[in-house]
């Protein structure tokens, strides 16, 4: 017997998305996650306009992660030019990337994704019966936007970052003040850690491949060659050379596969794959869990996060500490402009960010090719779905409903990233 | 249809009459599509923005912070991102006819900013860059909301200014008419003591745009674009007439257009010429 059950709109997730999920004889032969957000064109609008306007166009692509985009984009012009940028430069930027992580994953795990493990319907009412936890949780995801802030200019749509480093100096008071801030955070952070690591997660386990940046010294957030579990130190040329974007006639979501097969990026992702390259008290955390890594259960890629949130602050501090001891300067470089091809790779929160630049002698853009992380997952999304479902005896019943959404808010989908 | 009221005062003077009890006013957020960062502005303003919401109102609907559904009336609704799906415009005119004030929340709602960048070029072969395979691929002019409903306020920005949209908040909550500044944002640029990047032959919009912003681009010496629109009324003719020609001469039409194009002003802009 074939039976449809549809999740009209995903609520709690970034953007809007649907689910529609096809049943036969009590399994899932089919799962498809659409985006219910309109197609903004934003690689064909930015083809024809000076390569200035890409870091502020694209960091519109998502309110959530503007950082990641804005440096994103700014990486793939400075590959395109050739611009090689200060020691500096590349230490504020991590800063606010980090400052992305923490406020990224805080929104997600304190609002979007902790009320469903309290079975509550209403994050507000997370406010209402643990206030003080609550409280802790929004002081960390507010230092992460502060340190956006004070580096960026703004915590949303950053402008001080530009091609060949910053417009202005930060203010070196203001980043005492949060350096001050981190050892009080941390303590806080375990704490919120100890919650996240006594969640009692789905039961769930699926073999897949995992891509992540890595890096010999320091846990990759910042360019580095890539890695999968299909193949080890991919540099960024062949894997756009190699990942495969889907092109259908009705999906707005061009999904990906690497050497054809279906693969998942993120926390959990960056998690199996550089889990040593952790700070002291992360990857004590992580210990604390009791969960092996590799994980093959996605659930774990909210636990995965908070293990981020916790290294960006001990990054951070570390960060801070060396801009502030370092000598020479972070404004930006004079460089020529020239016709070239760029790529930009960086981790996202949400995972490895891809974009693709071709830019013409007098500076206009002739290429652009932005691959999101949630384009890049929607597959493996859409397969553990599949896989999870026979799992659970009566899918149609509410309860079984509420795990289906907790599966898909796992993976912390961004649809305004993914539609762009 | 239901009756429309512009004023959240008169609908809630109205219920004051039929129950004694004073009511809170139910608000609605509604997210067409965009990158909502209007949306997180709003939850980064942490605990001003949960109390003040719990404080001032009766949440009727939010798609990051609940599950409900959705009422059959509110007293007032925010409005983030530009409709660019049919489902958007639906959703819209929907909301509109469930809500006594509603509230333009940002650029792409007030402006239809970045996605109509695509009004001034060809936007068929945007979208075919694109997807080349998905011909079906739906492709309107984005305009702003108030093409197709009517709306009583406008809070610009690119992202909004979260200390100006928590006032205004916090105020129609109480029936308060909300002020928003009519100053251009060389206003504050100046108080916070930048130099002027036109003096020293960069390009800015900063003279002829709504201030309200701290003008805080300005403040990384980011020069304005002009995400909050340019100053209604005709008094900035003249000075968007001075400025063209000296910006012509600066950077080229081409370029100018071009920053005129971001933020969706250059009709108005043009206009004024």
């Amino acid at each position: 017997m074939k039976r449809r059950i549809k999740f009209d709109h995903v609520a709690k997730i970034e953007g809007h998305a649907s689910l529609i999920t096809d049943l036969e004889s009590g399994e899932i032969n089919r799962a498809r996650f659409k985006t219910l957000e309109g197609s903004r064109f934003i690689e064909g609008i930015l083809v024809g306009r000076n390569y200035q306007e890409a870091p502020l166009i694209t960091a519109r692509i998502c309110g959530v992660c503007p950082v990641v985009h804005n440096l994103g984009s700014i990486l793939a012009i400075e590959d395109a030019l050739k611009v090689k940028v200060s020691e500096k430069t590349v230490v504020l930027r991590k800063l606010m990337m980090w400052g992305q992580f923490i406020q990224s994953h805080s929104l997600h795990l304190y609002f979007l994704t902790l009320p469903d493990y309290f079975k509550m319907k209403n994050s507000l009412k997370l406010l209402k019966d643990f206030p003080k936890e609550t409280k802790q949780a929004l002081e960390i995801r507010a230092f992460g936007n502060k340190l956006i802030e004070v580096i960026g200019g703004r915590s949303i749509h950053p402008m001080n970052s530009a091609v060949g480093g910053f417009m202005k100096t930060p203010n070196e008071r203001e980043l005492k003040e949060l350096l001050k801030q981190i050892e009080p955070l941390l303590k806080i952070g375990a704490k919120i850690t100890g919650i996240f690591n006594s969640l009692n997660y789905p039961k769930f386990s699926r073999k897949t491949e995992f891509v992540s940046l890595t890096h010999e010294k320091e846990y990759p957030i910042y360019q580095g060659t890539l890695t999968s579990t299909i193949e080890k130190g991919i540099t960024k040329e062949k894997f756009i050379k190699e990942v495969e974007e889907e092109y259908s006639n009705w999906q707005k979501i061009k999904k990906t596969k690497l050497y054809n097969k279906i693969y998942m990026v993120g926390s959990l992702a960056r998690l199996n794959i550089n889990r040593k390259l952790l700070n002291p008290k992360a990857k004590a955390l992580l210990k604390e869990s009791g969960i092996e890594f590799p994980s093959f259960n996605t659930f774990h890629n909210i636990l995965g996060q908070m293990i981020e949130i916790v290294n960006g602050l001990e990054e951070s501090k570390t960060l801070i500490k060396k801009y502030l001891e370092m000598k020479g300067s972070s404004a930006v470089k004079k460089y020529q402009i020239k016709a070239g091809t760029g790529i930009g790779a960086i981790e996202a929160p949400r995972g490895t960010l891809f974009h693709v630049y071709e830019i013409d002698k007098l500076g206009y853009l002739k290429n652009v090719n932005i691959i999101t992380p949630t384009a890049q997952f929607v597959n493996n999304l859409e397969e553990d779905i599949k896989a999870f479902l026979p799992n659970i005896n009566d899918v149609s019943s509410e309860e079984s409903k509420r795990k289906i959404k907790m599966l898909v808010r796992a993976y912390d989908p961004c649809m305004t990233c993914a539609t762009h | 249809m239901t009756k429309k009221k512009t004023d959240p005062r008169s609908s809630r003077g109205q219920t004051k009459k039929t129950t004694p009890k004073k009511k809170k006013p139910v608000v609605a957020f509604l997210s067409l599509s965009g990158c909502e960062g209007c949306s997180f502005a709003m939850l980064d303003l942490g605990g001003d923005f949960f109390n003040a919401l719990v404080h001032h109102y009766k949440l009727g609907e939010h798609h990051f912070l609940e599950e409900m559904k959705g009422k059959k009336h509110y007293d007032i609704t925010f409005v983030d991102g530009a409709p660019l799906t049919k489902e958007n415009e639906k959703a819209l005119k929907k909301m509109r006819e469930r809500t006594d004030y509603m509230v333009a929340v940002g650029s792409c709602a007030a402006l239809g900013v970045v996605p109509g960048i695509k009004n001034y070029v060809d936007k068929k072969k945007k979208a075919k860059y694109v997807y080349p395979k998905n011909k079906k691929a739906y492709n309107p002019d984005i305009h702003p909301i108030s093409r197709y409903v009517k709306v009583d306020l406008v809070i610009p920005g690119c992202p909004i200014d979260n200390k100006e949209f928590l006032k205004v908040f916090t105020d129609v909550a109480q029936g308060i008419e909300p002020e928003l500044s009519h100053r251009p944002v060389c206003y504050e640029c100046q108080s916070n003591g930048n130099p002027c990047l036109l003096q020293q032959g960069e390009p800015c919009l900063g003279p002829v745009i709504q201030g309200g912003c701290n003008a805080v681009c300005l403040n990384s010496r980011y020069y304005c674009r002009g995400c909050r629109g340019i100053l209604e009324g005709d008094t900035m003719d003249d000075a968007v007439k001075t400025l063209n020609k000296k910006l012509e001469k600066m950077i080229g039409k081409r370029a100018l257009r071009h920053i005129l194009q971001i933020y969706g002003i250059q009709e108005d802009w043009l206009n004024r010429l």
